[in-house]
Formats: structure tokens, C-alpha cells, sequence
């Protein structure tokens, strides 16, 4: 019996320091939108690299901010939402000569994730409306914007 | 670590009671009934301290109350009501957590100690099972979130926010006689969540009765009990 619960208590004791109190925390609080963009003729064999080179700006209080500059043979990008606007303006400028304009209507949702990790912003795509210089048509594929890696708009170009 | 010496010195007492205990009953073995039977014997009520004692050192805990009934001092069918609470700002977010609710607990205790040789044993070595479930309100309050890209920012200010959640529970347990039907004792509960719902801007982070809300986590009372004898 004695060695019985002097086991049972060495188990006891084991158990007690071997608890994990950790939390799997995102790193940054930020979500993006997941865009990937596709040719309009032919939106079944995969994704479609730009061929113009692709400047992407923000409107932010009437004047625009360049998030990307520059890129070329871009096949999607990651953009981040406003926390606080119901709508984005997004421009697309190809060679620096023509642009097209996307209108991202949102809602954001702030989320509690725990004490230690604190908040990050989610957001919930409503519509998106766009120009036509070189977009044909833009679909919403995941509506939640999160952390996952997963689309969550397709956009297709003209060819 | 205070908790872990608080528990170790405990054991240390119960350790020292079961042999005395053990020492007795070995010096007195005519007194034992031969027969192992699971008749209903008692029922016994009982508290949890260390939840009392545990607020001293954090800023959440819970304690409990229990009714238990004795059948044949092996099996104990046992129902748990308890209140956890908690309020805490977090230094390095800020954020501010305040809740209070009860929970509640079935399940059973299984005396291994009792045998046909001892059926009256003064101390148990159990085996403890619960089913456990809490409905809960709490409230969230954050700082202002920075919008690194766009600018400006938001904050969070929830209150009354509904959470529920279930869990499962096994654990063991020590328990002795100290005076006529009274008993203490202490049990170590590994708790596995089952499921939780979640509000549309936040998730509980502290659950009452289950502690911090992860999938699984440790808990722990220390039980004062009093036994009504039946027959």
C-alpha cells in the first residue's frame, strides 16, 4: 500500500508541472484579402501572370498610397483592409498608362482571440465593383477574410 | 510553484493520516465485514477550499460545493454546483476580462481501496469521472487596435457577451477519515473541452469550473466532507 500511493503521488506530482498553459497565438493581427488573378479566356488551366507591369495604390483621406510597386509576371497579391472603412478604393495601374479602380465594400469584425494574443481584425467582403480597362469581372470566392491561406477573390483580366 | 507546495505539504498530511489509518485497521482485523456489498450506506456533503485559497494568489478561480451518496464504499454517484469568477486586465494587452457564473457537475468517484478483505476502509484512493457544463456572461474591453495600412482604429467594448461550454473530466483522488463523519481530502482532475460556443467577436477565455479555455488543462480541490450516516 505505501509504495502504491507513493507512486500515485510521484504520477500526481508529474502530471501537475507537465500542464501546458500556451496558447497558439497569430502573429500579426492583420487578415488579407487573398487575390488571385485569372485570364478571362481561359479561367480553367490555373492562375494567369500579368504581362504589364502592376502598381497597386490605397485611397486613403482623397489621396493614394502605393502598397506595390512595380511588380511584374504578378499572378495575385495580398491586400490589407481598412479597419474602420465600410468600402476600400483600390487602384490597378498597368505601365503606369492605365488604370483600373476596385470599389471593396466590407464589414470589419474585431475579434477577441484571448488575454495573451489579444484582438485581430477580421473582415466579411460584401461586394466589390471595379472599372473595366483591363478587368473583365471580379467574383468573391471566400467571403471571410482571415488567416487562412485560402482565396478569397478571383479576379479575371482581359487578354 | 506555491500552488505545487501548497499541494505536496497536503499530501505529505493525507500520506501520514492513510498510514495511521492503514495501521489501525491492520491491528484490528476483526472487525472487518467479510462481505462486499454495494447497498447504499451514506450520503455526504462536501467543499472545495482550495478554490477559496486559490483567489488569494490569481485573479480567477472557482470553487464548489458536492453531494455525493455511498453505495457499498466504492461507488459514489456525485452531483457538483460551483461559482467561478474572474477579473483580470492584462498588463501587456490591456485587455480587460470580467466574468461570474455557476457551473455544474455529475459523475461518479470509484473507491479502489475498498476490497472484500477491507470494505470499510478509513481512507479511499478514487477514481474520478464528471461530465461538467457552465452558461456564462462576460465582458471584454480592449484597447484601440491600430490600423497599421490604412489608419485610424477600433476598439473593443463587449459586454454581457453569452458563452456555454461543456467538458469532461477524470482525475484521481485521496481522501481519509479525521474525525466521526468527517473527512478531507484532494483530488487532481485532467479536463478535456468538449465544446464551447462562440460569440461572433470574442470566445471565452476563462470558463468557470474548467479554468483557462484551452482544449484540455489541470485542475485541482482540496475537499472537506461531512458524511450523513443512513444505516
Amino acid at each position: 500500500m505505501k509504495g502504491k500511493i507513493l507512486t500515485f503521488l510521484a504520477i500526481a506530482v508529474m502530471t501537475l508541472t507537465a500542464c501546458d498553459n500556451g496558447y497558439d497565438c497569430h502573429l500579426e493581427n492583420t487578415a488579407y484579402n487573398r487575390i488571385g488573378f485569372y485570364s478571362s479566356a481561359d479561367s480553367v488551366t490555373g492562375k494567369y501572370a500579368l504581362p504589364e507591369t502592376l502598381t497597386v495604390s490605397i485611397m486613403i483621406n482623397g489621396t493614394d498610397s502605393i502598397l506595390v510597386n512595380h511588380i511584374t509576371d504578378a499572378d495575385g497579391l495580398q491586400l490589407p483592409m481598412s479597419y474602420t472603412n465600410s468600402c476600400d478604393t483600390v487602384i490597378f495601374s498597368y505601365n503606369d498608362a492605365i488604370t483600373d479602380t476596385l470599389y471593396v465594400a466590407h464589414e470589419n469584425i474585431p475579434y477577441y482571440q484571448s488575454m495573451e494574443c489579444g484582438t485581430v481584425m477580421y473582415h466579411k467582403l460584401d461586394s466589390i465593383t471595379h472599372t473595366s480597362r483591363f478587368i473583365d469581372s471580379v467574383s468573391i470566392v471566400q467571403q471571410y477574410v482571415k488567416f487562412d491561406p485560402n482565396e478569397n477573390v478571383k479576379i479575371y483580366f482581359i487578354e | 510553484m506555491r500552488m505545487l507546495r501548497y499541494i505536496l505539504l497536503s499530501s505529505i498530511m493525507l500520506f501520514s493520516c492513510t498510514l495511521s489509518q492503514a495501521q489501525k485497521r491492520h491491528s484490528a482485523p476483526q472487525e472487518e465485514e467479510k462481505k462486499l456489498n454495494f447497498s447504499f450506506r451514506s450520503i455526504a456533503v462536501s467543499a472545495d477550499v482550495f478554490g477559496l485559497a486559490y483567489s488569494l494568489l490569481e485573479e480567477f478561480t472557482s470553487s464548489e460545493i458536492a453531494v455525493e451518496a455511498n453505495f457499498g464504499n466504492r461507488i459514489y454517484p456525485t452531483a457538483e454546483v460551483g461559482l467561478g469568477w474572474c477579473s483580470t486586465t492584462d498588463e501587456t494587452t490591456g485587455i480587460r476580462y470580467k466574468t461570474n457564473a455557476p457551473y455544474y457537475r455529475v459523475g461518479v468517484n470509484y473507491n479502489f481501496s475498498t476490497t472484500k478483505e477491507k470494505p470499510n476502509p478509513n481512507y479511499g484512493i478514487f477514481g474520478i469521472a464528471r461530465f461538467a457544463w457552465t452558461s456564462c456572461e462576460y465582458d471584454v474591453t480592449t484597447p484601440p487596435i491600430m490600423d497599421p495600412v490604412w489608419g485610424g482604429s477600433t476598439a473593443l467594448d463587449l459586454s454581457g457577451v453569452k458563452g456555454t461550454a461543456t467538458w469532461a473530466e477524470i482525475g484521481v483522488g485521496v481522501r481519509v477519515k479525521i474525525a466521526k463523519n468527517f473527512h478531507m481530502g484532494w483530488s487532481i482532475r485532467y479536463k478535456a473541452r468538449i465544446s464551447q460556443e462562440k460569440a461572433s467577436h470574442s470566445q471565452m477565455w476563462y470558463i468557470p469550473g474548467y479554468g483557462i479555455n484551452q482544449s484540455t488543462c489541470f485542475g485541482g480541490t482540496y475537499n472537506l466532507i461531512y458524511e450523513i450516516p443512513i444505516r
